[in-house]
């Protein structure tokens, strides 16, 4: 217990120094179509990046990308940024979520987590989680939970991140 | 033992504090979980009196990484956990599960815990649901090799993880074989055609010693005293399930389909029957902007398959993993009758369309319209028993039963019809409204009598009074003359984004035959949210129920009291 | 290449170690299995050919009564060559409170031999289990029986019942050895009949409130249509086949002394009881 509870105190101090220099991990996910995709791979030459983690079981998550669909080509127009959506649907959902991201004819690029490996890598509790990616792929702001709104507070770190 | 499970915390820290100094592209990450409550005894909805009031469950997450090296372990403190938790046996504390693990482009090996997945999970899904309180991992080995473009070759060994048990003298494990050829990825030219396609195979076989013999009860239910019994050496100490499967897409329509079969595996869950088990999972999707079709069927019978025979808790010692394909849905209401996946005996189809009435038209409006169809319908196998399980008056110890592969067998377990419109007005205005008629096999399902049939109308109001502030209103109404009658279910939620929120929220059984039983169960929340932590706290009342997430469920007693959940991510 | 033949010699070891392959049968009924009395040697001149009468009544049925006195005709007649099972069956054999007949004497067993031969109306008969849909009516019993070719023994039973008036337990063993050839599959069928019992019981119009009721049946003690024979039903001439069951008598309100073993081996296919056997329990 005594170890752990170490280990905890620890690796809280360490992480302060190292947190701003954060990648994505790298892990192997899918394609909609059944490809192997590594997150490594989320890039967006040099422009910002939105990680969602959501699934179509999930009714905040929805909440949260049909909100940011509504706005999703100004922010483009404006900041050149892409958003990433890793559906953490498994097998029983998972063949779903094309015809559901078609259907609310969202514009991002669609992944499937299907054994949760990359939420397990980020540390995900529970979805909805965001984190935000800057030009050199680096973690600048994460959130977990959706509040109306919040998707204001994701444009205004975009645009902050273009902006330098 | 203990020091045993301690030694992956005391690598892990070498490791870091090593990392740390030595090599610059080393990270360390983790989270943390709190999930406590207070009880507070209430006899009228069912809430006993438990003899440690205040519960909790908590973990930590370790996660270091390096480049192509990772290693990690979680700390779990059940030792009085919530009580749900303590009814299925989730009570102890420890690292239970800790890995290392190597990857780089064309190998990676995994030791000691790992969650993986075959195909569709008909052979072997071990996985976690941290709210079920469900962790099948595998403490084992694991490699993946890709030997060429596009080939995906995975090999497993692993004992299965039984909550808090330490893994000294189990006499069960699991090894399994997966290949996945991808030939997009492997041919270019298919790819340049617009096709995926995909082929995969796997074989997964389990390991359980037997050294007792079965005894069973032959002519049940009636007055005679005979018993039978199934010697040590006609009990299959290996137990094997194979399958194949494949997908194919061409531009927005895909394809997936996979055949399992299980060997011999007389258990508990079957009635020690030696017929094999089979599952059929089909899917088939369409899309194009603003249109979604999807269609699924399965059939499974007979493949409840697990580590230990003698296994029938709800969430312990599963190996694979027959989807349950129906729909899932959050609606408080109905949440006690959502579908439970029967891997041993169902059959049924789901179909949901999703249209997008485009935006800036009439029906449309500026924002469009979001139209959402569901059907789904679920029966029991087709089951007809064997001669010698008709003599003996009980299926144990014989073929059991033969049965029709596509037919639908008499029981009606699970029907849904489903409508969902979704509209925003305006920048400020959202409103979702649904209806659902759901049939629900409560005999066979949760083991009380009769057959739920209901209407659900739910409405989701949404009102962004400005860009921080927000008000949603949800209201249900469960309209059911069936089991424990209507409900009717209000909630109202106040959020302060992106760091506050509050609830408040009833759900009354206005319905309930017996006037006494007419209880209200309310609620209130308040949520708390700085980037990845979340503290909430909640006071009210859950009734007894089921508790489903994907398919998979399990009972929740009835509780009154207030609660505390913490969680963050570092 | 050679990555490529260690692979598949891999997964084809994996696959034939992976799993076993049982062969039936699987279960043993363990009475059969530990059988712990010794049948004497069979005398195959003793031997007769009986016959089984299943009759269907009910308590609150008026005619019924008249089927019972033809039984006991019959019984005076055929002696022991005749085996009767009084099967309660249906809405008249049906608790009546209210009418004053409390008592449930219907049992599983009933309930299924009577969907068996699709018994509508009682007092009704099925004789060695011929089939006739809806039973024979009580003025055809004598002919029927009649009709029953009993020039030589089919098969021999030897019953041994042991009964522990402490427990309650009752185990009946049987040995089957069939005399004449039989090319279908055969059955053994133990029943459990009580003689004695005192209940009220519609006589035409009357009520009489100390009726007896005899040979009536209780429970089976190895399910309705009983089990096979030699696992799979087929037996050589000559040879001894045994089979042993139990039931708790215990928990009833059966009285022992009153109850009697019934061993019926019968063709279901055919529809014939080739010998019917009863032993006292206690």
């Amino acid at each position: 217990m005594t170890v752990v509870l170490m280990c905890v105190s620890l690796s809280a101090q360490e992480v302060e120094k190292d947190k701003h220099l954060a990648k994505l991990p790298a892990v192997d996910i899918q394609t909609l179509d059944g490809k192997v995709f590594n997150t490594a791979d989320i890039k967006n030459d040099g422009k910002p990046v939105i990680v969602s983690l959501w699934a179509t079981w999930c009714k905040p998550c929805i909440a949260e990308l049909l909100a940011i669909a509504d706005e999703y080509e100004d922010w483009v127009e404006e900041t050149g940024v892409k958003l990433y959506a890793i559906a953490i649907d498994d097998a029983k959902t998972s063949a779903r979520v094309a015809p559901f991201v078609n259907g609310k004819g969202w514009e991002y690029t669609v992944l499937l987590d299907v054994n949760s490996d990359f939420k397990r890598a980020m540390n995900v509790n529970d979805v909805p989680y965001m984190c935000i990616l800057n030009g050199e792929g680096q973690i600048v702001w994460q959130h977990t939970s959706y509040a109306p709104g919040s998707e204001e507070e994701v444009y205004e770190v975009i645009k902050s991140l273009v902006k330098k | 033992m203990k020091k045993l499970l301690l030694l992956p915390v005391l690598c892990l820290l070498a490791l870091s504090t090593f990392a740390q100094h030595q090599l610059g592209n080393s990270r360390i990450s983790g989270d943390f979980g709190f999930n406590g409550m207070y009880y507070i005894p209430d006899s009228l909805i069912g809430a006993e009196k438990v003899d440690s009031k205040v519960r909790a469950n908590a973990f930590l997450n370790l996660l270091y990484s390096n480049g192509g090296f990772s290693a990690g372990m979680r700390y779990e403190f059940y030792m009085f956990p919530l009580i749900d938790f303590e009814k299925i046996n989730y009570k102890g504390q420890g690292v239970r599960y800790f890995f290392a693990d190597y990857k780089n482009k064309f190998i990676q090996v995994t030791a000691g815990n790992f969650y993986d997945q075959f195909g569709n999970g008909l052979t072997l899904r071990a996985y976690e649901d941290r709210q079920l309180g469900i962790d099948n991992s595998l403490l084992g080995a694991r490699v993946k090799v890709t030997p060429y473009k596009g080939v995906y070759l995975k090999g497993v060994w692993g004992v299965e993880r039984l909550n808090f048990d330490s893994y000294i003298g189990r006499q069960d494990y699991v090894r399994g074989l997966d290949a996945e050829l991808s030939f997009g990825e492997m041919f270019e030219k298919v790819q340049e055609a617009g096709f995926t396609a995909n082929v995969g195979a796997s074989f997964v076989s389990k390991f359980e010693k037997a050294d007792e013999e079965i005894n069973v009860s032959l002519y049940p239910g009636t007055d005679s005293a005979t018993t039978g019994v199934i010697a040590v050496d006609k009990i299959p100490q290996n137990v094997a399930t194979w399958a194949t499967r494949m997908s194919f897409g061409y531009k927005g329509f895909r394809l997936d389909g996979e055949y399992a079969q299980k060997m011999q595996d007389p258990n508990v869950t079957n009635d020690f029957i030696y017929k094999k088990g089979d599952a059929l999972f089909l899917s088939a999707t369409y899309s194009m902007k603003g249109l979604g079709v999807a269609a699924s069927f399965i059939r499974a019978d007979n493949m409840d398959y697990r580590t230990q025979r003698m296994q029938k808790t709800n969430s312990l010692l599963y190996i694979n993993n027959i989807p349950a394909i129906n729909r899932q849905y959050s609606y408080q209401l109905i949440s006690n009758y959502s579908f439970a996946s029967q891997p041993n005996s169902q059959i049924g189809v789901q179909l949901q369309v999703n249209y997008q009435i485009p935006k800036k038209t009439k029906l449309g409006g500026k924002y469009g319209t979001d139209l959402t169809f569901n059907f789904s319908r679920f029966h029991n196998t087709d089951q007809q028993p064997v001669a010698l399980a008709v003599d003996y008056g009980t299926l144990s110890g014989t073929e059991g039963y033969t049965s029709s592969f596509f037919k639908f067998g008499p029981d009606l377990l699970y029907q849904d019809i489903g409508f969902e419109i979704s509209h925003r007005f305006t920048k400020q205005w959202k409103w979702i409204l649904a209806y659902n008629y759901i049939t629900y096999n409560l005999e066979k399902l949760q083991g009380h009598e009769g057959m739920m049939r209901g209407h659900l109308v739910a409405s989701d109001l949404q009102w962004k009074v400005t860009t921080k502030h927000s008000l949603r209103l949800e209201l249900q109404h469960l309209y059911t003359k069936d089991d424990k009658g209507s409900w009717i279910y209000g909630m109202l939620e106040y959020a302060i984004s992106p760091k506050w929120f509050i609830s408040i929220g009833d759900q009354y059984n206005y319905g309930n035959t017996n006037p006494e039983m007419r209880l209200h169960y309310f609620n209130i929340a308040g949520a708390f949210v700085w980037n990845t932590t979340r503290i909430a706290l909640n006071f009210g009342k859950t009734q007894e129920g089921i508790l489903c997430i994907g398919g998979v469920c399990r009972a929740v007693p009835a509780s009154y009291g207030a609660g505390l959940s913490v969680t963050t991510s570092f | 290449m050679k990555k490529i033949f260690v692979f598949i010699t891999v997964l084809a070891a994996t696959f034939f170690a992976g799993c076993d392959r049982i062969e039936g049968p699987y279960l043993v009924p363990s009475e059969n299995e530990q059988l712990t009395v010794t049948f004497p040697d069979l005398d195959v001149s003793s031997v007769y050919r009986k016959v089984l009468i299943e009759e269907f009544t009910g308590h609150h049925c008026s005619n019924c009564p008249g089927g019972h006195q033809k039984l006991e005709e019959l019984h005076e007649r055929f002696g022991d060559t005749l085996v009767a099972v009084g099967i309660h069956a249906g809405a008249l054999a049906a608790p009546n409170a209210a009418e004053g007949y409390p008592y449930d004497f219907r049992t599983e067993v009933g309930n299924e031999l009577k969907q068996e031969f699709a018994i509508d109306g009682i007092p009704a008969a099925i004789i060695n289990r011929y089939p006739e849909p809806g039973g024979w009516g009580i003025a055809r019993w004598l002919s029927k029986i009649n009709a029953v070719d009993r020039s030589k023994p089919l098969a021999a039973i030897q019953l041994i019942n042991e009964y522990n008036a402490q427990t309650g337990m009752l185990k009946a063993n049987a040995q089957v050895t069939l005399l004449e050839p039989c090319s279908n599959q055969l059955r053994l069928a133990f029943y459990l009949i009580e003689d004695g019992i005192v209940k009220p019981q519609l006589n035409g119009t009357e009520y009489i409130e100390n009726y007896v009721h005899n040979h009536v049946l209780r429970a089976s003690l190895n399910g309705t249509y009983g089990t096979l024979l030699n696992t799979n039903g087929y037996l050589e001439t000559g040879k001894g086949y045994t089979l042993a069951h139990k039931i708790n008598l215990s928990g009833h309100d059966w009285n022992p002394a009153n109850c009697t073993v019934v061993a019926i081996l019968y063709d279901r296919t055919a529809g014939d009881v080739l010998q019917v056997e009863t032993m006292k329990v206690m």
